[in-house]
């Protein structure tokens, strides 16, 4: 799965330490850390592209064009606000998420992953291992020892396609090397052990 | 938590006892009472430094002290690399043979199933051990050979060093871990259970393990042998 790139936006050292530290215990991110305050953000943003920003109340008040800022990407990246805890946001306010300063792990957790969802929803091809038919092909002359060019012939189709194949399979799999790949087809009987009797 | 040279090796099990293989590997054995690493490392013979270098780097994954690891010598570094290599060799390796041969499938699955690991594994043995035997024979013997010279220890011949340099293993120096993603994948996800899962699970265990202890090894060799081999060589060249 991809990983999902936050922006921390936040002065004091300790505080984001604290953040990046349970980022990277809840989910698969990619965390930005911006120390250099003297770039416009819009910039800091445009190089960065980051999908979650997530920043600390008070630099809305320390300054002013931020809101501005931030209000010109709210339909491209999500908001999320960290801010103490009886502070009242205002009622139309930007923010996809707030964050109490006090909140437990497990609520922080809850509420990222929720946020995480919303932006890579789960495809269906993320989600299944299942090979194609012609993936399957290809796995089975992998299996029987043949060479990429091989299986182009074989398959009709051009090497770099075998190897498109190839990389997609061990992708789907988690199996890099031929013979673990050919472990796979025997025990999902893609090839039968006949079969690789008779070439070996 | 990371160790210094004061803290108790007894403490630093109690805490961290997957570094628990590294110290015995260092040849420390058991009983070493309330000593501190410094203590324990003086009756051994270790470099204390080292040690607790060595400990750390395999204790946290984020912490390596390149530079300081470069400042010891290319024995220091090497035989410390060998030692692993006896332990993969006599203690690891066969560990997890004997382990897969005690696994057992209910049914008639049984005898196709462990052939089929076996086998796999006895590949990637076979390939750890050629790659083992080849650092042993020539890159090792090649680093130290060039760290002599450069104490005048050794003569140093021109032949020598265009015979061979550490690039050519920098170069060739590849991934021995893949294999056992692979196995952990086949176990985990794709073979029908085994009847024992907790010999299955110890499989597992073993292999977690060892892919761990190998990619400190090769980070080792990577980022402190080479580097440190590299610097020898352009300063021999200079001398010329």
């Amino acid at each position: 799965m991809n990983n999902t790139r936050f922006l921390i936006l936040e002065k004091s050292y300790i505080i984001r330490q604290g953040i990046k530290t349970i980022l990277k215990d809840i989910a698969n991110v990619k965390i930005i850390e911006d120390t250099n305050y003297n770039l416009p953000l819009d910039s800091i943003i445009e190089n960065t592209n980051p999908s979650i920003i997530i920043f600390n109340c008070k630099l809305l008040k320390e300054q002013a064009s931020l809101y501005k800022t931030l209000k010109s990407f709210e339909d491209k990246i999500k908001l999320v606000v960290i801010k103490g805890t009886n502070k009242k946001l205002h009622k139309n306010h930007i923010f996809d998420l707030s964050i109490d300063i006090d909140s437990s792990k497990a609520e922080i957790f809850k509420n990222i992953n929720l946020l995480i969802n919303e932006i890579n929803p789960l495809s269906n091809e993320e989600q299944t291992s299942e090979l194609s038919d012609r993936e399957i092909e290809v796995l089975k002359n992998v299996a029987k020892g043949k060479i990429n060019k091989e299986i182009a012939d074989i398959l009709f189709i051009s090497t770099h396609t075998v190897i498109t194949h190839r990389k997609n399979i061990s992708k789907k799999l988690g199996i890099k090397s031929v013979a673990g790949l050919t472990i796979y087809a025997i025990i999902n009987k893609i090839i039968i052990e006949d079969e690789l009797d008779e070439i070996q | 938590m990371l160790i210094n040279k004061y803290s108790k090796l007894n403490d630093i099990i109690l805490e961290r006892y997957n570094c628990m293989p590294v110290i015995l590997r260092f040849g420390i054995q058991f009983g070493f009472g309330d000593k501190t690493v410094a203590e324990v490392c003086k009756q051994y013979d270790i470099d204390a430094d080292f040690f607790t270098e060595i400990i750390n780097i395999f204790i946290d994954k984020d912490y390596f002290p390149q530079t300081h690891l470069q400042e010891f010598s290319v024995k220091t570094i090497i035989d410390f690399l060998i030692k692993s290599h006896q332990d993969y060799r006599k203690n690891k390796i066969p560990h997890i043979e004997k382990l897969i041969d005690s696994l057992e499938w209910d049914s008639s699955e049984t005898k196709k199933n462990k052939a089929l690991i076996k086998n796999f594994f006895l590949q990637y043995k076979t390939e750890v051990i050629e790659h083992m035997d080849y650092e042993e024979t020539i890159v090792y013997p090649y680093s130290i050979k060039m760290e002599k010279i450069l104490n005048n220890e050794q003569t140093l011949s021109i032949k020598e060093l265009r015979k061979y340099a550490i690039n050519i293993y920098a170069d060739t120096h590849d991934d021995i871990e893949e294999k056992l993603l692979d196995l952990k994948n086949i176990l985990i996800k794709y073979l029908p259970p085994s009847s024992n899962l907790e010999t299955e699970q110890m499989v597992l265990f073993e292999i977690f393990r060892l892919e761990k202890d190998l990619n400190n090894h090769s980070r080792i060799e990577e980022k402190v042998l080479i580097p440190k081999i590299k610097l020898i060589e352009t300063e021999l060249k200079q001398m010329i």
